[in-house]
């Protein structure tokens, strides 16, 4: 916590930088402690016209990134599943449901490289 | 009784010593002659007759004797004179002719009398102009303060200041180049007698070497070793004074002033008043630099009591970035009284003033302490809401406007707008200028 508050950052972010835990460990918590499921993203391919539903500074900021999209409901990849006002901002922003998978932060920030 | 005028008449104190000789030798002479005359044609001449014969004789004798006496006074009283002014007195017996000398001698001293008195009036006469001219100086001087006191802007007063040096040193052209903070260059800062862009252009060529004179420089008749003749030929002068502006010894800029009078030097005197125009217009220029840092400094709106503009911006940069590290929303908030001219037109400045003061209270009030409420421009009031998304801001606005629109008994209307980062902008001039271009915008009582 100390870390925390002096250098910023999430406290999830923190452990894995500290050595503590890796990202999946971390990710797989939130996925079984909160009923989330976990998507890793490594070989995932997204189509092009669901990423950009979810602009590229959107996405960088809440470190999510857009999967699918059936009828009104966007699947969405994101670190942080606890973040319900990136929910609401992403509801706002494409009037569709949204339907949450937990990842690890590098996954996503690395699909957002690969696909925006 | 003989009255005044009458007496005056007939007093021989009036006559000139001529006409009194004349008179007295025809008393002395023709009386006795008479007599003489009718005594010897065998008329009887009483005894009385002779007795006034002689008085009238004696009469003439005495007015004789006046004549002399008055002589006699007036050559004591030319010796006492030449006395007082200590000169000696001319060495002759007869007094006639020492009194010719000595008239001689005061007739002198009255001509070099009246030429000093000639030379002083002149010396006088200059005096008087160096006296008005100092006067003039020190009421410039003094009216230039007066119009700093009053928050006159700076360009003003130096413009000011430099159409009076002309006046004053009597000259064609002055013009004053003050460096600028930031670029670092010199730059026009008031002129007279010349174009603007003449002098643009002469600075631009001439700025490399006016950035550093370090000393007074002159041009004229009696000083040829000027080291700026090109400045002098591109502005068409014969004559020029250049002076640098000099604040906590670093030069801050140049005062220059020219003519084209042939036969012309510049005084002692002038260079003391150029000097002293630099010394007041370094001040100013002191003063402008010091209020800047002031500006630069200041975080908190005068009226409000909520923080500026200018921090608002820095506040919400910094923000951005913190959120951006936390993964969270921020939001900016912005409230515009939308019929505020329409309430200083109907109550006056002052009422409207106390509005914004009261409606600042409220919008703070019903803030969250660790929002930044601030002011916006002239009736714009604006928020950095911490880690809240425009959802969430959108119901703290629908709030603030019921609140505050309830408290003034529906007088006053508020319009609302939202911007979030990261959807609406990724830096503060973005979420400012969303915020800014969609207030509003909506006439109902959506909040975009």
């Amino acid at each position: 916590m100390a870390i925390q508050n002096k250098e910023g950052g999430l406290i999830g972010e923190v452990i894995v930088r500290l050595g503590f835990a890796k990202e999946d460990e971390i990710a797989h918590c939130l996925s079984l402690q909160f009923g989330f499921p976990y998507l890793p993203l490594e070989n995932y391919e997204v189509s092009k016209d669901i990423v950009v539903l979810i602009p590229k500074n959107v996405a960088t900021h809440y470190c999510l990134i857009s999967l699918d999209k059936i009828g009104s409901t966007l699947t969405v990849a994101i670190a942080n599943p606890l973040n319900v006002q990136a929910i609401e901002d992403l509801e706002d922003l494409t009037r569709c449901d949204i339907q949450i998978f937990v990842s690890t932060p590098s996954d996503i920030r690395k699909a957002i490289e690969k696909f925006y | 009784m003989l009255n005044n005028g009458a007496k005056k008449k007939f007093s021989i104190q009036e006559l000139s010593l001529k006409r009194r000789i004349w008179i007295a030798i025809s008393l002395v002479t023709l009386i006795p002659l008479i007599v003489i005359l009718y005594h010897f044609s065998g008329v009887y001449i009483s005894i009385h007759a002779v007795v006034v014969a002689f008085l009238i004789v004696a009469l003439g004798w005495w007015i004789i004797f006046e004549v002399f006496t008055s002589i006699t006074r007036v050559y004591s009283n030319s010796k006492k004179t030449l006395k007082n002014i200590g000169e000696d007195t001319p060495d002759v017996a007869n007094e006639v002719q020492s009194l010719e000398s000595i008239i001689d001698i005061l007739s002198s001293k009255m001509k070099s009398g009246l030429e000093q008195l000639k030379d002083f009036s002149q010396k006088t006469e200059e005096l008087n102009h160096e006296v008005s001219r100092k006067v003039l100086v020190l009421s410039t001087i003094l009216q230039a303060n007066d119009l700093f006191s009053k928050e006159v802007p700076s360009r003003e007063i130096l413009q000011f200041l430099n159409q009076r040096l002309k006046e004053i040193l009597d000259l064609k052209i002055s013009f004053c180049l003050l460096v600028d903070e930031t670029s670092g260059k010199l730059q026009l800062a008031s002129f007279c007698g010349i174009d603007a862009a003449k002098i643009e252009e002469v600075a631009a060529k001439e700025s490399s070497d006016l950035h550093k004179i370090g000393k007074t420089f002159v041009l004229d008749k009696e000083n040829k070793n000027f080291p700026y003749m090109r400045l002098a030929n591109e502005l068409g002068v014969i004559n020029v004074i250049v002076t640098p502006i000099l604040s906590r010894s670093q030069q801050v800029g140049v005062l220059l002033a020219a003519s084209s009078s042939n036969d012309f030097a510049f005084s002692k005197d002038d260079l003391s008043v150029l000097n002293l125009f630099a010394q007041n217009i370094a001040i100013i220029w002191e003063h402008r630099r010091l209020s800047h840092k002031v500006d630069e400094l200041e975080v908190f709106d005068y009226l409000t009591g909520l923080y500026n503009e200018k921090y608002i911006e820095k506040r919400l940069d910094e923000e951005m970035v913190r959120s951006l590290s936390y993964q969270r929303p921020c939001a900016l908030l912005f409230m515009e009284i939308s019929n505020y001219d329409e309430y200083q037109k109907n109550f006056g400045p002052i009422e409207s003033e106390k509005l914004i003061k009261k409606t600042a209270k409220m919008f703070k009030e019903n803030l969250r302490p660790i929002d930044i409420p601030g002011r916006f421009g002239l009736n714009r009031l604006c928020a950095i809401l911490i880690e809240k998304n425009k959802r969430q801001s959108q119901v703290i606005a629908r709030e603030l406007k019921k609140r505050i629109e309830d408290n003034f008994k529906n007088q006053v209307k508020l319009s609302f707008s939202v911007a979030e980062n990261p959807i609406d902008g990724v830096t503060a001039k973005e979420l400012i200028l969303f915020a800014e271009s969609h207030i509003g915008a909506s006439e109902s009582n959506e909040i975009s």
